[in-house]
């Protein structure tokens, strides 16, 4: 468990939408592992039959009116303050190639 | 001895202080403490103008708020409308938040006077301020020392004396640890009491607004402007202490956590008996309870936090906001912003996220560690049965130096080794700075959940006496 591989960083990597150089993949690769054999001595730890914890919180299913607020949703211009492209009132992103 | 917030505000009020000659002073302090590298952004003329108004309002006898004319400064991870929000990471370096977050919207509606935004660890991934891309903070009392993090500009600009307070952000120590190393009051609230709305959202489920101050009292006076629900937050609590056998501040049982005193320094070791010693002469019952299952909390925490950060992260795509790297498809446009909008430790933290996330590893590594999270939370309650509250170090150490740790991630994952569980259990805990002859102690004081105001009532009282 404690080893990882270039192939398994490269995964993560496609995953996670992440450009990595070599340099990177060879590095995070030998930090990775060392971080996953401390992290490995939960495998030893007895749980049973615990039910998991989200959150702690105990809230559940907060609503509020479907309505729509003043200053809560972005005008044209704070967006196009974040440099987004416009068509119409459809902001274009580069293409999708599946 | 430093006034209070209260009597800050009161001079304001009364006219005794003029808020103009406490933004100057301010200003003065910071810029000969630019060399410490605390502010990724000084609001020089906005905050001379604001106190300009106030002093106005003051003159003419308008009603001013409750924290007229207090000066502070607010960690960059903090949306300010109409200012940029970096994060201290390339993504967001040129990023202008189009609005403002909820605590500090409050803090500013009581007239309080924002300086500045503080450097903190990129995307407050960080225990020493070292991965913001804006270079380290350095540590007041030591410059060759970092000043902890992430909320280590926060922690600065209040150790250096340049503003009474700070609010800064707490994951799993990161307003705790720079209070220890920095000398400072640092109080993470329970989980909820504070909205995140405007927060640049790290861990979703243990990310708490939290202030450090030169006090409990401070801390406290913060906390009643701060706390409640938010519609704009689903995840907040009303603001109602819990009532219970809360029996005031005078002989409690304290329970000192046996699982992290081990491996402490020699200085904080020292502090820390000096302190237990402290506690029984001012007539507390001390003793020592077992949380065995704390040992594991820091690997756990990592592993939920690093999943929590991976999904987070993921909003970081070049289309949206932030840094963008033009030509090829979507595919490239995305994996490539990432690449260099992000720094190493975001890099680590969202790959080990993804990991145990991922197919065949889910089971082994995040399942299984919200499960250990639910027999954390149930440890810390039979705990809560036999002490009123439990104490132990912030960190195991003193401040550390600058590029100790940097090679070395796990170990820089490591300081936060005492101030990960209350984190999990969303538990308050103050730090409490300890009286030392060379660098700063802080000791830890955890109280069930929502008894925020009664944790910080006992801090006041230990503070006194030190």
């Amino acid at each position: 468990m404690a080893d990882f591989t270039r192939a398994q960083v490269q995964h993560l990597a496609r995953l996670a939408k992440l450009d990595l150089t070599a340099e990177e993949i060879e590095l995070y690769q030998k930090e990775l592992a060392v971080i996953l054999e401390f992290i490995d001595q939960l495998q030893a730890v007895e749980v049973g039959d615990l039910p998991p914890t989200e959150q702690v919180t105990d809230l559940r299913n907060v609503s509020r009116p479907d309505q729509s607020r003043d200053g809560l949703v972005l005008n044209r211009e704070q967006l196009e303050a974040n440099e987004l492209e416009f068509a119409d009132r459809q902001i274009k992103i580069p293409k999708v190639n599946l | 001895m430093p006034l209070s917030l209260q009597e800050i505000v009161s001079q304001v009020k009364s006219g005794q202080t003029d808020p103009r000659e406490s933004v100057e002073t301010a200003l003065r302090k910071a810029r000969d403490s630019a060399d410490l590298n605390i502010f990724t952004e000084i609001f020089e003329e906005p905050a001379r103008k604001q106190a300009a108004l106030l002093a106005d309002k003051v003159k003419s006898k308008q009603p001013t708020g409750r924290l007229a004319g207090a000066v502070f400064a607010a960690k960059d991870n903090f949306l300010y409308a109409g200012t940029k929000t970096t994060a201290a990471a390339p993504f967001l370096e040129d990023f202008i938040a189009p609005y403002s977050a909820t605590c500090l919207q409050k803090l500013l509606d009581e007239d309080a006077i924002l300086l500045g935004k503080t450097n903190l660890d990129a995307f407050a991934h960080g225990t020493s301020t070292e991965n913001s891309c804006f270079g380290p903070t350095l540590n007041p009392h030591d410059p060759s020392l970092t000043p902890g993090g992430s909320s280590g500009g926060s922690a600065a600009a209040v150790a250096a004396g340049i503003c009474p307070f700070a609010l800064g952000t707490d994951t799993g120590g990161s307003v705790r640890l720079p209070a220890s190393f920095c000398g400072l009051v640092g109080f993470k609230p329970t989980y909820g009491l504070l909205s995140r709305y405007g927060i640049v959202a790290m861990a979703s489920s243990t990310d708490c607004v939290a202030p450090l101050t030169r006090s409990p009292q401070d801390a406290s006076f913060l906390l009643e402007l701060l706390k409640g629900r938010d519609d704009l937050d689903s995840t907040t609590l009303d603001g109602k202490e819990e009532e219970g056998p809360r029996k005031g501040t005078a002989a409690l049982k304290v329970g000192v956590i046996k699982e992290l005193t081990a491996e402490l320094d020699a200085e904080v070791s020292k502090s820390f008996d000096g302190f237990l010693d402290g506690l029984s002469r001012s007539g507390h019952q001390v003793e020592t309870i077992s949380l065995p299952n704390i040992r594991h909390a820091l690997a756990c925490y990592y592993v939920l936090v690093s999943a929590e950060i991976s999904s987070n992260l993921s909003r970081y795509d070049g289309l949206r906001y932030g840094r963008k790297e033009v030509g090829g498809d979507w595919q490239e446009v995305v994996s490539r912003s990432r690449r260099t909008g992000f720094m190493a430790e975001n890099k680590r933290r969202i790959l080990l996220g993804t990991y145990v996330l991922s197919q065949g590893y889910y089971e082994a590594y995040y399942q299984k560690a919200q499960k250990l999270r639910t027999l954390l939370c149930r440890e810390f309650a039979r705990a809560f049965e036999q002490a009123d509250f439990l104490v132990s170090p912030t960190s195991p150490t003193t401040a550390f130096a600058l590029g100790e740790k940097v090679g070395d991630p796990l170990q820089m994952y490591l300081a936060d080794l005492m101030t990960v569980a209350a984190s999990l259990a969303g538990l308050p805990a103050t730090n409490l700075p300890l009286k030392t002859e060379s660098l700063p102690v802080g000791v830890q004081i955890m109280t069930p959940q929502r008894t925020d105001g009664w944790n910080l009532k006992i801090a006041e009282e230990i503070f006194k006496e030190l």
